[in-house]
This record gives structure tokens, C-alpha cells and sequence, in this order.
């Protein structure tokens, strides 16, 4: 029985501000997450095989061998095949239900939830929304994850939903490989500064991207002493965020920017972070948020990005096509454009040095002597995560 | 699936198969199939719960054996119930909608141009 399973059993799940669910409401959840698996499980299969054969057999090229510039003719190749189409119609129709079923499912429970968020006490933490924000145009153009909405959903004062909504569904989505407090990606990150920058001690940290504060939650643990700031688009998806750290007892200051320019002084951050933000981000966006990453720390001050695992450059082609469906098919137009950036060369454009880049294993506990370390080697399944930082310079930034 | 006053998703409906035609309909019985897995899980509910409050069981329905007149009663609302699931099917096979039926645009225009018919 996975995680997950074992947490939709239990009376009350997650934490404070987690959407509860109905008998009827788990029994949904539980379909998709079955639906989820079956389609990634011997359709998803039949699949990649199908793929990897007519790969060697007509497009003059062995599937062992990486060729990143065929993604774009295997794909053309394989979405007239009835494996593909089945696979993706089916793999679809779950992601939809996914949003229809935690949607219904949230907004029974809205004013709950409002509640519940009106009732948690001040850690020392704080939440700043801008009426004002415009959402950077590739978190406009489509709704990430086809999350109605996306994350930039709110529907004005107190609303929730997005977060809510988010909260939920990623855990849903990730098929029970995380807790509901989806904190293995914060643990990682964490085991990542150990192995690659050795003992920081941050007093103050910026974590990008936050959406529901996932990470943000776990580096108040590692670094007790620090200030942690954390920005997201979204005005609904950060007073969850608030609300929920403020539940867990935990405090943060929430503010709604982009990552690629802040409000933040120059200079004034010992840590920046995010944690699979980049694909949601754009070939363009990139640099600036580097740029920005460099301006906001001071001399010597370290950066570290976690991303998922997939790199095309280092994946058979048929595995490149299943991976490369998230492009095309649920509202995430930058996965292959991410996985294909040279993150190295980014972080040195934009004057980062002692750069690490590579796979960290995915973990639950930084402190556990018994985890994987850092490598520069690994592979695109989600027992690591890709990681890559640096350090500013010394003598300031570029 | 989303309902007025819910967001709804950005973009191009997905489409996989050759027929748009196709896409709904298997998106449509998965969901289906969706509902008829909750119902299952709510009916287990039910004899999970009688049984720990002393009622009937999983295995007294196991053993259940319907009399002769509710076989009877149970054959008729099969036969209506796949009768209107399989409804259109059988509308097609049948021919109904061809033939000697004006087409609803021309009905629409009949019943609107003001000329008396």
C-alpha cells in the first residue's frame, strides 16, 4: 500500500489546512490514482516498447543511444499509433478527472477552509498580495498541470482554491509517491546543500516559486535561525500557503512577485532556492531569473535549484516521448524546452562559481547518514531529483 | 465537468485519436467507469458497515438468491436500463434521423422566416 493510500485511510489527513475528503470523494481520488497507474503502468509500456521498435526499425537509429534532436519525428511517428493515442487519451482523462474531482471536492468545503485559515495563529510569518501583479505571459498563455485556472487562480478576497485545490491534487498526482505534506523535494534540496556547499548557516532565505510553501516548510527545520522569504504568482495559492504554515506552526513571509524581478534589496540573501519551478518558466525566463538569483544574494551567498530529473540529452529517444507528452499535453509548454537547457551554463552566464550540477537522491531526512549523496550521475526516474547551484562571487556580482 | 462559476482550463481541448469524436467517448466512459468504481466502493461500505453493526454481511449477499418474481422484476429494469444505454446505437442501426426528415437548420427556417407554412 503506498503512502498515499495509507494517508486517505486515516480520519484526518495531512495537516490542519488540508481538504478533507467524503467516502465518496476518497473513492474517486482512489479511481484516478488506479487509472493513473494503469495507464503509466502497461499502457505507457506498451508504448515506449512499440516506440523503441519502430525506432530501430525505421528511422535508421538505435532507441539505446540518445538522439534529442529526433524527439520532435518520434513523436509525429507515434501519435498516429493506436498504443500512443490509448495511452494518451487515457493518461488525459485522468489528469482532468484528477482537477474535476479535488475541485468539487474543495469547493464543498470552501468556507471550511476560509474558516479554518482565519483561525490559525501568527508565527511571526507574513503574507503581502499585490492587486496590481501581472502574471508573467508563459504562466498566462496556459493553466499549468491543466489545473483549471492555473496557478495565478484566485477569485478574489479569501479565496483559496488554487492552493487548496493544488495541495491536494499534487499528491494525488504524484501516484502516493509522496507524503501530504510533500516534503521529500525540500529534504532533497537540503541534502543537496550539504553535499555540494557543506555547513551553510543561511539567516536569510528566499525560496522562488513556493506555490503551497511544500520546501519553504522544510527549510524552516534545517536552518531554525533564519528569515525565510518565499514568492509566488498566485494571490489564492500563497494565503493557502500562509495559512497553512501558519497551522504548522511555522513562519514565512509570503509575497506575491515573479522570480525574474523582485522587490527584494540587492544583496540581501545568504540562500536562494526553488524547487521545480524552471519548467513552468520560459527559455527567456531563465536567464533573468539567474540574473535576479545573483543580484539578490551577497558575496559568497549560495544558490540551489532542484528540478525534475529529466534530461534529454542522457535518455533513449522512446523515453524521451513518453516524457515529452507533459509538453504537448498538460499545459506544461517549457518541460522540453527545460529539459533540454544547459542549467550549468546559466548559473556561470550569470556569474555563479563552485557550481554543482547533477542528481541528488531523493530523501526524506537530509540528517540520515544512510542517504544517497550528490552525484553528477543519475537518471530520469523521480528517485532523484536534478539539481544545480552555485556560489556568488566574493567580490559581488557580475 | 466544470460547472458555471468554476475555472475553467486554458487551451485546446486534447486530441489523440484521428475523430475528435473518439476523444469524448472514451474520456466519457472512463469517467463512467470512474462512477461505477465509487458506487462499488459505497455499496462495500454499506455491507462493511451492517456486518460491524450486526446486520446482513458481504457473504449473506453472496448468498442471496432472488425469488422467481424478483428475477422477474430485476429482467425488466436490465432490459430498460440497456435499452436506453444502448439507445442511440440502436437509433442509428435503425436508421432513425434519415430518410424522409428535413434537416433542423431547415425547421428553423421555416419556423422563422415569417412565411406562413
Amino acid at each position: 500500500m503506498s503512502q498515499l493510500q495509507a494517508d486517505v485511510g486515516a480520519t484526518r489527513e495531512g495537516h490542519p489546512m488540508m481538504p478533507q475528503s467524503t467516502h465518496d470523494e476518497q473513492a474517486r481520488q482512489a479511481f484516478v490514482l488506479n487509472l493513473k497507474q494503469l495507464a503509466n503502468g502497461d499502457f505507457l509500456r506498451a508504448t515506449r516498447e512499440l516506440c523503441s521498435r519502430k525506432i530501430n526499425s525505421g528511422l535508421g537509429h538505435s532507441d539505446d543511444h540518445p538522439a534529442p534532436a529526433l524527439r520532435h519525428e518520434v513523436r509525429r511517428m507515434m501519435q498516429v499509433t493506436p498504443a500512443y493515442q490509448v495511452w494518451s487519451s487515457l493518461l488525459r482523462t485522468s489528469q482532468e478527472l484528477l482537477w474535476d474531482y479535488v475541485g468539487e471536492s474543495v469547493d464543498r468545503q470552501a468556507a471550511e477552509l476560509e474558516e479554518l485559515a482565519a483561525s490559525a495563529k501568527n508565527c511571526g510569518g507574513s503574507l503581502r498580495l499585490d492587486a496590481d501583479f501581472q502574471l508573467p505571459p508563459y504562466l498566462a498563455a496556459l493553466d499549468q498541470h491543466i489545473m483549471p485556472g492555473g496557478y495565478g487562480y484566485s477569485s478574489g478576497d479569501g479565496d483559496l482554491r488554487a492552493g487548496a485545490v493544488y495541495d491536494r491534487g499534487a499528491a494525488l498526482y504524484h501516484m502516493g509517491q509522496v507524503n501530504l505534506l510533500n516534503d521529500v523535494r525540500g529534504h532533497t534540496l537540503a541534502a543537496y546543500l550539504r553535499d555540494a556547499f557543506g555547513d551553510l548557516q543561511p539567516l536569510r532565505i528566499l525560496d522562488m516559486g513556493c506555490t503551497v510553501g511544500h520546501s519553504t516548510l522544510v527549510l524552516c527545520d534545517y536552518f531554525p535561525e533564519a528569515e525565510i522569504h518565499a514568492i509566488d504568482v498566485g494571490a489564492s495559492v500563497l494565503r493557502y500557503a500562509d495559512a497553512r504554515a501558519r497551522h504548522l506552526g511555522k513562519a514565512v513571509h509570503f509575497s506575491q512577485q515573479s522570480a525574474e524581478s523582485t522587490d527584494f534589496d540587492s544583496g540581501s540573501f545568504d540562500l536562494v532556492i526553488s524547487s521545480a519551478m524552471f519548467h513552468e518558466t520560459s527559455r527567456a525566463a531563465v536567464p533573468a531569473i539567474m540574473t535576479e538569483c545573483a543580484r539578490l544574494l551577497r558575496p559568497g551567498g549560495v544558490v540551489a535549484h532542484a528540478e525534475v530529473p529529466v534530461r534529454y540529452g542522457h535518455m533513449k529517444p522512446s523515453e524521451v516521448l513518453i516524457r515529452d507528452w507533459q509538453t504537448y499535453n498538460n499545459g506544461e509548454p517549457f518541460w522540453g524546452g527545460c529539459a533540454t537547457t544547459d542549467f550549468d551554463a546559466a548559473l556561470a552566464d550569470a556569474g555563479f562559481e563552485d557550481r554543482a550540477v547533477g542528481y541528488q537522491p531523493a530523501c526524506r531526512d537530509a540528517n540520515d547518514p544512510q542517504r544517497g549523496r550528490f552525484s553528477e550521475e543519475g537518471d530520469a526516474s523521480f528517485r532523484y531529483w536534478y539539481v544545480f547551484g552555485g556560489r556568488a562571487p566574493q567580490t559581488g556580482g557580475k | 465537468m466544470a460547472e458555471i462559476g468554476e475555472p475553467t482550463c486554458k487551451g485546446q481541448p486534447a486530441q489523440f485519436f484521428g475523430n475528435a469524436d473518439t476523444d469524448m467517448l472514451l474520456s466519457i466512459i472512463v469517467s463512467l467507469a470512474g462512477e461505477v468504481a465509487v458506487l462499488r466502493d459505497r455499496l462495500d461500505a454499506h455491507e462493511q458497515l451492517s456486518a460491524s453493526q450486526g446486520g446482513f454481511s458481504s457473504a449473506d449477499v453472496d448468498a442471496f438468491r432472488p425469488d422467481q418474481a424478483l428475477a422477474n422484476k430485476r429482467g425488466e429494469t436490465r432490459q430498460a436500463y440497456l435499452r436506453r444505454v444502448l439507445g442511440p446505437a440502436l437509433a442509428r442501426a435503425q436508421g432513425h434521423g434519415q430518410g424522409n426528415v428535413l434537416a433542423t437548420d431547415e425547421i428553423v427556417e421555416q419556423v422563422t422566416s415569417g412565411v406562413p407554412s
